[in-house]
């Protein structure tokens, strides 16, 4: 015990802020224009999701957290902490679990119950909480990094770096899943964001306590789930 | 000339030696003044001030920090340095000495330091070679189990290594105070050459036990944080001068010549061995290393004046 009392959040984070920062901006250039189709994808993949539609919304968005484990954080990320070889691999495991839950296999999941269009309803609190965390991720977080003045070199974009893609399909697993098929998926994003943070911290990023709000919100909008879970809509898997 | 002649000269030789301060054991490197202490168990002398890589050469592909990096270790050996310590933890901080390496070619000076990293303890040798061939440097100086992991497998297949020659000497790591007891068992009871440990002027766990065993076996001691993580230093230049005092007793110019000459002029501490991004934090710790060393005086005036901060 007396070993772990010695541990700093900085004796976890094994490269400095200027590398962190440059590693940002060197994918952003190495990608750009890809940033484009990642960010439509993600805005069809939360427009979808909100309407209900959630076939294809899985799709785009186990398509992109794939893309994002593989090629940032195993692809790159790696190279200066050998955990994120391990957050690569669980992206991955979150997109295989996603397309399990939205799309139908041969005999299809099991289908939801009837309920009124979606534009009749009245949206529940982790809906809310989905949309509002989808618009962070998809919409704030490019501007970041201008707005911190640190120029647009350095925006992060959903679909390109980690952060804002697990914020928003944070949001959007919000709007699409419930009880036990949210948590595995959930537990992932919610893992990175809560490890990002703390690296941001050590890197003296004042952003780093937006993510720790994004992740606070979106891990009361999962338990809001858990405890209201009968009253709550399940996955609709034929929508598309 | 008669012995009591000789004997005569010697005494005043160590006459002549004491008036500069020096502690026992040290030595000057050379054209660059840096300081050496010797390895208990072979004799063989190092540079009192090497150079630690964590966090500072985990810079991944990026080529524009990568030749950044290998200006700094230029100036580390150009000031004559000698130990340059790393691990498989570090990232890409092994391949990013492996490129700087290349370019600079192998300096004669160069005390290469690594550590085995993995729970698996039949995987020593993989892992050495993997090292070897990440750094373009074979064998490697001095090879350690780092932070203890399977330190029973990896020290027995290291013995062996070093008795074949695919290292030079071995060794044991640890940091920030962890595991201490099982760290001096294994100083008690197994053959090795170096341990590596934190100590500085304001961790100075290590001066109960570990650093008087170290003594008492003859085990060279390198330490790690010599700033603390970094903080430390940062906060002293940003908020305070130099004592005029440190300046006069033994010509203590920078927060980097109070820092680690206090810790390498303990007598069981070998090197030091700060980590840096930046040609000029390498000069200060260099120059640190040539300098006169404070007395044990000194070092406990020094000890005073961090505590009134």
């Amino acid at each position: 015990m007396g070993d772990w009392t010695s541990y700093a959040v900085a004796d976890f984070v094994p490269f400095t802020a200027e590398v962190y920062f440059r590693l940002i901006a060197r994918v952003s250039e190495r990608l750009w224009p890809l940033h484009a189709v990642t960010l439509g994808a993600g805005l069809a993949a939360a427009g979808l999701a909100w309407s209900g539609r959630t076939r294809i919304a899985g799709m785009l968005l186990a398509a992109i957290l794939a893309w994002v484990g593989v090629v940032f954080l195993a692809g790159e990320y790696a190279q200066l902490n050998w955990a994120g070889t391990w957050f690569g691999g669980a992206f991955v495991a979150a997109a295989a679990l996603l397309l399990l839950f939205t799309v139908p296999g041969p005999r299809g999941p099991a289908r939801p119950p009837a309920r009124p269009p979606a534009r009749l309803r009245t949206r529940s609190v982790p809906e809310l909480a989905g949309l509002l965390l989808a618009a962070l991720g998809l919409l704030v977080y490019p501007l970041i990094a201008p707005l911190a003045g640190n120029g647009w070199s350095r925006a992060e974009t959903f679909g390109i770096h980690p952060d804002p893609t697990a914020v928003a399909a944070l949001g959007i697993v919000l709007m699409m899943l419930r009880g036990s098929r949210l948590w595995p998926v959930g537990i992932v994003l919610l893992s990175w964001c809560l490890v990002s943070a703390l690296t941001l911290q050590v890197l003296d990023a004042p952003w780093a306590y937006l993510l720790h709000a994004a992740a606070g919100v979106a891990l009361l909008a999962m338990l809001w789930t858990s405890v209201a879970g009968g009253r709550s809509r399940p996955t609709k898997s034929s929508g598309s | 000339m008669s012995s009591l002649n000789r004997r005569q000269m010697l005494k005043l030789l160590a006459a002549g030696t004491a008036t500069v301060s020096l502690p026992s054991g040290l030595a000057f490197a050379g054209p660059g003044r840096m300081l050496k202490k010797p390895i208990h168990s072979s004799g063989e002398a190092v540079p009192v001030v090497g150079m630690g890589t964590w966090k500072t050469f985990n810079v991944g592909q990026d080529e524009q920090l990568r030749l950044a990096r290998t200006q700094v270790l230029e100036e580390f050996f150009r000031h004559g340095g000698g130990m340059v310590d790393c691990s498989p933890m570090y990232g890409s901080s092994g391949d990013v000495l492996g490129f700087a390496f290349e370019r600079l070619g192998k300096p004669d000076s160069l005390f290469a330091a690594e550590k085995v990293w993995t729970e698996d303890g039949s995987a020593t040798r993989d892992e050495v070679a993997e090292l070897e061939s990440t750094w373009g440097v074979a064998p490697f100086d001095l090879m350690q189990v780092h932070n203890l992991v399977a330190w029973e497998e990896h020290l027995e297949t290291l013995q062996e290594m070093k008795r074949e020659g695919a290292v030079r000497y071995i060794g044991i790591t640890t940091s920030h105070g962890r595991r201490h007891r099982e760290f001096e068992r294994v100083m008690a009871g197994e053959d090795i050459d170096f341990v590596q440990l934190t100590y500085s002027i304001t961790n100075r766990e290590a001066e109960r036990r570990l650093l008087p065993l170290a003594a008492e076996r003859g085990i060279a001691v390198i330490a790690n944080m010599p700033y603390d993580r970094g903080p430390l230093i940062k906060g002293l230049k940003r908020r305070e001068r130099v004592p005029e005092w440190a300046e006069q007793e033994f010509d203590c110019k920078t927060w980097a010549d109070f820092l680690l000459r206090f810790i390498v002029s303990h007598p069981a501490v070998t090197c030091a061995i700060p980590a840096t991004t930046r040609v000029d934090h390498m000069n200060e710790n260099m120059r640190a290393g040539a300098g006169p060393m404070p007395t044990p005086e000194l070092r406990e005036s020094m000890i005073r004046y961090i505590e009134s901060l």
